[in-house]
């Protein structure tokens, strides 16, 4: 069988997060050879994801049904871990209240289904690229040797041409050191090193708002396949009765196949039911009676009066066929 | 025969999918493997290799008179005899005449010329260039003090930033002039914020553009691409280049070094 869309995009998704995690894992030292960025802010990292995907999943999250479902739920993990390690403040302060934000954040309930593992939204994407703007400014202030995050003049005191009071000119605030910064001891190449971070970053977060859309995509195509195994006129019979785009709201994403085809049949015989009970009804109600009024009584009336007219008989060469 | 055409076409199909997920999952390791990546440790050069003169920053220091006598060795033929002459001449200053002053004698120009011969040699006679240089900047007077304008300072920057500009890149791999190169721009960032504060009013701005321009020239650009030479000075004095951008005193850094390391080079002769 040819791979559907959805599961290509899906792979897609989970490369880009990978290849992205890997960008996200380098920097280039002062004599220009690649360093590793530490496992430090990762394993912070992998925590916050690791309670945010399981707050996530606790209230919307579901089983992995197929292969490629499972490595996205693999990736959605790490990318979250990546992106999150990508943007922390290497160390210190910052890093505690980074944390608290993206706890609070992440760990936000969710109101659809998630068939491939944690997700962020745009809020949240928005978040993250702010810290990693501010990632990149202390390791750019860093890479300087300004170890402080804003040095402010002292009025009046900085304007004097003495030099012994140079110590009191200004006061830093935020500081930081190269041990916090993660630095490699000959010293960072930012440019390559921001480079390597910001595409590293988009790659993963680009990744990751892919991979929530062809998930559903692809459970779309699950559900499809499902409904698909009936002769093509009962199938297309269910399509309309259960449409496409009402199968997410229905919580049919997810479930396995036996409660899949127990849950279709149940919507199918229940959808079947009400339209009967509604022919009964317009059957039965006299219309003539509630069209005589103006604008929503009439617009009511004529929509009521066109649902009750015969449906067309069978044209000849569809009742030959 | 089409249909063992389809199933061969979707097996591979299903191959390169499996392949694919197989690819996603070892860069996902390879995401946190790499992260573990050592990097690499600064090893002096003096410790990679070992020099034809060992601890050449004695060869420096106000005790160099006493290891003098090993560059008699190491300095070609030709230029033996002029070298000694320049080396006693510069050795038997007293009374610390003005470095400007001295310079203009015989004696100070014959050591000059002797020092830009030495320059472009061999890393030995390059040493001995420079050791001539601290010599004369130590039995000489170069810090005028309130009223003695820039004059001397700006001569001994200059002396010094011509043997830089001869060897300074090639110093960050070299054993012998690595060390000694770092204290050159220790002492010219002295003598150039000696010249800068010189005026009584005000600041000799010109005189901090050509030490910021010389600087970049050696070091490479800041926020851009270091040379070798820039690397090696910003891991050492990581507190002075990274000075050299404020609006203040840019050179003040260096000072600071330079009276750790430098004490008696105060252009005063030490006094």
């Amino acid at each position: 069988m040819k791979p559907r869309h959805a599961y290509l995009q899906l792979l897609l998704a989970c490369a880009m997060i990978a290849l992205g995690g890997v960008l996200l894992g380098l920097q280039v030292d002062g004599n220009g050879a690649l360093a590793g960025t530490g496992y430090t802010a990762l394993g912070v990292a992998a925590l916050v994801a690791l309670i945010a995907s399981l707050i996530q999943a606790s209230v919307a999250g579901r089983v992995p049904r197929d292969r490629i479902t499972g490595l996205s739920i693999v990736c959605g993990y790490c990318g979250l871990t990546f992106v999150v390690a990508g943007v922390l403040a290497p160390g210190g302060t910052w890093m505690f209240f980074e944390v608290l934000l993206l706890f609070w954040v992440l760990a936000r309930r969710r109101t659809l289904v998630q068939t491939s593992g944690p997700e962020i939204g745009g809020g949240t994407l928005l978040l993250v690229t702010l810290m990693l703007l501010f990632r990149l400014w202390i390791t750019w202030k860093g890479s300087e040797s300004d170890w402080a995050l804003v040095s402010v003049d002292v009025p009046i005191l900085s304007w004097l041409p003495m030099s012994w009071l140079d110590p009191v000119k200004t006061i830093s605030l935020g500081s930081f050191t190269p041990h916090e910064l993660g630095f490699p001891a000959t010293g960072l190449d930012f440019p390559l090193s921001m480079t390597l971070w910001s595409a590293g970053f988009a790659l993963c977060a680009s990744g990751l708002w892919l991979k929530s859309r062809a998930a559903r995509e692809h459970e779309n195509d699950r559900i499809d396949d499902l409904i698909h195994t009936l002769p093509p006129a009962p199938a297309a019979l269910v399509v309309r009765l259960v449409p496409e785009e009402e199968w997410e709201a229905l919580g049919l994403h997810g479930l396995s196949e036996r409660l899949l085809a127990r849950r279709i049949e149940a919507l199918v015989g229940r959808r079947i039911q009400t339209y009967r009970e509604v022919q009964i009804a317009l059957a039965r109600t006299p219309l003539p009676a509630i069209g005589a009024g103006e604008g929503f009584v009439e617009l009511v009336s004529r929509a009521l009066e066109r649902g009750s007219e015969p449906a067309p008989a069978p044209s000849t060469r569809s009742a030959e066929s | 025969m089409r249909i063992a055409r389809v199933a061969a076409s979707i097996w591979s199909t299903k191959r390169w999918l499996a392949l694919a997920e197989a690819a996603t999952v070892a860069l996902l390791l390879a995401a946190v493997a790499v992260r573990g990546i050592e990097a690499e440790r600064p090893l002096p050069p003096e410790e990679r290799d070992t020099p034809a003169l060992v601890e050449p920053l004695q060869l420096l220091s106000a005790g160099s008179r006493a290891r003098f006598q090993q560059f008699d060795a190491l300095v070609r033929d030709d230029l033996r005899g002029p070298f000694w002459k320049a080396a006693n001449a510069v050795y038997e200053l007293d009374g610390c005449p003005d470095l400007g002053t001295w310079l203009a004698t015989p004696a100070g120009l014959e050591a000059e010329q002797m020092i830009a011969q030495l320059r472009r040699g061999t890393p030995e006679e390059a040493l001995a260039a420079l050791a001539l240089i601290f010599q004369i900047a130590r039995a000489t007077e170069w810090d005028a003090g309130v009223f003695g304008g820039a004059r001397d300072a700006e001569r001994l920057g200059r002396l010094l930033s011509g043997w830089l500009r001869a060897r300074g890149d090639g110093c960050a791999d070299d054993a012998l002039l690595h060390e000694p190169a770092l204290h050159a721009v220790v002492l010219y960032g002295r003598a150039m914020r000696k010249s800068y504060n010189a005026p009584l009013v005000g600041r000799e701005d010109s005189a901090l553009e050509r030490a910021r321009g010389f600087m970049a020239e050696l070091a490479g650009a800041p926020g851009g691409r270091r040379t070798a030479f820039g690397k090696a000075l910003q891991a050492r004095f990581a507190r002075a280049t990274g000075m050299l951008a404020d609006e203040s005193d840019p050179l003040e850094g260096f000072e600071e070094e330079a009276r750790v390391l430098l004490p008696d080079l105060d252009g005063d002769c030490g006094g």
